[in-house]
């Protein structure tokens, strides 16, 4: 059991990102537990990457002949920064959206939006 | 009261942080950095200066639609590469068409894109806070 | 040189996309936008045409092959839909300028058509793209868009409705995140040809199912269907009437197209139907989404909701047709998707055509449309008879072919269902039919100008209405020559 508890932490935070997102009234507070499930996603990607004694994926030297080490798979962490990206992007958006909210409706609150 | 303080670090602290930009740009192909990083820490210097300074000092400086025209220059020029080295003969984006000696190995494409990328993340963001503290670009002198 | 018009079908929109965002003229943006709507359905046109007649293209990026690189595979069934996608984009621009430039602010119009470039891009790179990654990507990209197009309105609800889209769509989209980590850490490998081949080895991993289910479950959040609905009902009622065709044509259609490729085409039938049981999914919440969207349309006043719910009742036909686990019913889902495509998107723009003549989509004001607006009331009763299933229509095929497959399988409470439904569907189209037609004792008799709000008269909507008579007459066709649509269809997945 213990040899999947990486795992098992990172979707951890994930599913209290989900659960921010159902339970909180406020739409600021949906928009960030949004960003808390997209962190645990990107911290699943990175865990799968991990070699048994692994180091970090950077070569030292000109070949691979001179320097052989065991490395971390480094495809899920270049993933992983578009993934970032992404989460950016949809932070500003979701964002933009909350202050023309506050603006048309003086109010971010759920229960009193969904009173109009 | 604090403005002295604040203004008189804002204006030691805005170089060393375009300068700091700059270098994890270019060092993108050999250490963590690149397009995106750059581009971020290259606009917070910005917003910086929109802080402590003022919108009205901004619009001096960069208008919203010479961030808009910034912007999309990034793009394009990240589609001009791609578009160069198809005119060359090959796909989108093989950098090998335009060069491919043994000590750059497609260096000069990839560092055109990232500068692309780096120089649209940061008009985007700065364009975010921008029209944020001035309601889309709504008031008077921007 | 035809390899150079996938690349151009993908990246124009997006680099005129971002040059509009510079340009503040609007009837130039506006025409420059149709114009590269009609390069993107040209291009569409000419590799389907190509694909049809040498076989499957590939196109690697940068020159690294797969399974190193990305690469965008364009097989026959992706270039059709790649197709109607774009015939769907270039129809609603070319249809929408008085739409457009009616609901949407003027200084707004530029970066609008930009945000609409952009999306169309996201979609067809979701279409042709052949790496599970660069999927999620382009799913990305197409959903923001979206998010963006949806909350410009004249309507202050459809702010709410975007964020809450948003919300959801985004949820969505990391569901198929987290299904993708878990389909790379049993198969090493992201790209979709190359996992087809090492599925064999890997059936009996529990990452894999994992990942399948997480996958589809996103599918399905933003495919609409029956629970997972909310948000397309919100959406679609609340944002203006120029996007509305556009992303019924597109948003959901797409992703269902990503649900056959999943479950028909990556996985196989043997993996789906036996292996993992998802008929009983997607025939209870087909079965759920049909019975309660067509009474809920029936039960609706006002035009556009009644299509919308109309909508989302399709999807679910769409769905116990994929729910069947054979290549026929496989076909019979394709053909709803056509149907739908097709029909509702004309019956879209032909309601926002309405509300240019009567300014409301309410019943009530909407009497006796037959003396101001005859080719609208013919055009609607042609694309409602397709929802509704009558012959020599997309719709009644469909509806055909799905009833076969149900009495092949000894499915009689499901094919009740359809056939109850299908009853339904005829009299929520009949009731707007009815008032059409049937003029009322003291309404508007003419139409006049008030409040400063243009009215149009049909005179000047002949553009426009000429444009939904050509996509009525592709539905007409595919309906008559229906042996030759079923077998073209069939040739598809084969």
């Amino acid at each position: 059991m213990f040899e999947h508890f990486p795992y098992m932490l990172c979707l951890f935070v994930a599913i209290v990102g989900i659960y921010g997102i159902a339970v909180n009234g406020n739409y600021f507070k949906k928009l960030i537990s949004l960003g808390v499930l997209q962190a645990g996603v990107i911290m699943f990607f990175i865990a799968i990457a991990k070699n048994k004694d692994a180091s970090a994926p950077i070569m030292d030297c000109l070949s691979f002949e001179e320097c052989e080490k065991v490395v971390a798979n480094p495809l899920p962490h270049v993933l992983m920064l578009t993934a970032i990206v992404v989460g950016v992007a949809t932070l500003s958006v979701g964002l933009s959206l909350i202050i023309r909210i506050k603006q048309e409706y003086k109010t971010v609150e759920d229960k009193e939006l969904q009173k109009e | 009261m604090n403005n002295k303080i604040l203004i008189t670090i804002a204006r030691l602290i805005f170089p060393c942080i375009i300068a700091l930009g700059f270098y994890i740009q270019i060092n993108g192909n050999n250490a963590p950095g690149g397009g995106f990083q750059a581009g971020v820490v290259m606009a917070s210097a910005f917003i910086l200066i929109c802080l402590v300074f003022g919108s009205n000092f901004m619009s001096k400086i960069l208008t919203v639609y010479k961030l808009k025209v910034f912007a999309a220059s990034g793009v394009f020029l990240y589609g001009a590469t791609g578009l160069l080295c198809m005119l060359f003969g090959s796909e989108f984006l093989n950098y090998t068409a335009i060069e491919n000696s043994f000590f750059s190995k497609q260096t000069l494409g990839i560092a055109l894109i990232e500068w692309g990328v780096g120089i649209t993340v940061f008009s985007v963001f700065t364009l975010g806070y921008y029209m944020f503290s001035t309601n889309g670009g709504k008031e008077k002198n921007v | 040189m035809i390899k150079n018009l996938v690349i151009l079908e993908m990246l124009l929109p997006i680099l005129i996309g971002v040059s509009h965002i510079v340009n503040r003229r609007a009837h130039l943006v506006y025409l420059v936008t149709c114009i590269t709507n009609v390069v993107v359905c040209v291009a569409a046109v000419f590799i389907c045409i190509h694909v049809f007649q040498s076989g499957d293209m590939h196109y690697y990026f940068g020159g690294w092959l797969p399974p190193a690189g990305i690469e965008f595979k364009i097989t026959k069934f992706n270039s059709v839909i790649t197709c109607l996608i774009s015939v769907i984009s270039t129809a609603t621009f070319l249809h929408g300028k008085n739409v457009m430039f009616d609901e949407i602010d003027i200084s707004k119009i530029n970066s609008f058509c930009g945000v609409f470039l952009i999306c169309l891009a996201g979609f067809i790179g979701v279409l042709l793209t052949n790496d599970f990654f660069n999927l999620y990507v382009f799913i990305e990209i197409s959903s923001l868009a979206s998010y963006s197009l949806i909350s410009i309105s004249k309507d202050k609800s459809s702010i709410k409705a975007a964020f809450c889209y948003l919300i959801i769509g985004s949820i969505a989209a990391t569901f198929i995140l987290i299904g993708i980590a878990y389909i790379y850490s049993a198969s090493g490998t992201l790209n979709i040809d190359d996992f087809i081949s090492k599925l064999p080895n890997i059936q009996e991993s529990n990452s894999v199912r994992i990942g399948y289910c997480l996958i589809l479950v996103g599918i399905l959040i933003k495919s609409g269907l029956f629970p997972l609905h909310t948000w397309l009902v919100d959406s679609y009622k609340s944002t203006n009437s120029f996007i509305v065709p556009f992303l019924n044509g597109t948003s959901s259609k797409i992703y269902i197209f990503l649900a056959i490729n999943l479950t028909y085409l990556i996985f196989g039938i043997h993996y789906s139907f036996h292996h993992l049981n998802i008929s009983f999914i997607f025939g209870a919440m087909g079965a759920m989404a049909i019975i309660m969207c067509s009474l809920a349309a029936l039960y609706q006043s006002n035009l556009r909701n009644m299509l919308i719910f109309s909508t989302v009742s399709q999807i679910g036909y769409t769905f116990v047709a994929l729910g069947l686990g054979s290549k026929a019913s496989a076909v019979a889902a394709i053909m709803f998707l056509f149907g739908n495509i097709l029909a509702k998107s004309s019956l879209f723009m032909l309601a926002s055509n309405i509300y240019l003549n009567r300014r409301s989509y309410d019943m009530s004001k909407l009497h006796n449309l037959k003396s101001h607006m005859p080719i609208v009331v013919v055009l609607f009763a042609i694309n409602g008879a397709s929802i509704a299933g009558v012959p020599l229509t997309i719709g009644f095929s469909a509806k055909i072919s799905l009833i076969i497959e149900l009495i092949k399988k000894d499915m009689w409470v499901m094919l009740a269902i359809v056939l109850c439904s299908s009853l339904v569907a005829i009299l929520y189209i009949w009731k707007f039919m009815e008032t059409f037609l049937y003029s009322k004792a003291g309404s508007i008799n003419d139409s006049k100008r008030k409040d400063g709000f243009g009215v149009y008269s049909e005179r000047e909507l002949y553009f426009p209405l000429s444009i939904i008579a050509f996509l009525t007459g592709a539905n007409l066709i595919c309906g008559v020559f229906f042996n030759r649509f079923a077998e073209f269809l069939n040739n598809l997945i084969l």
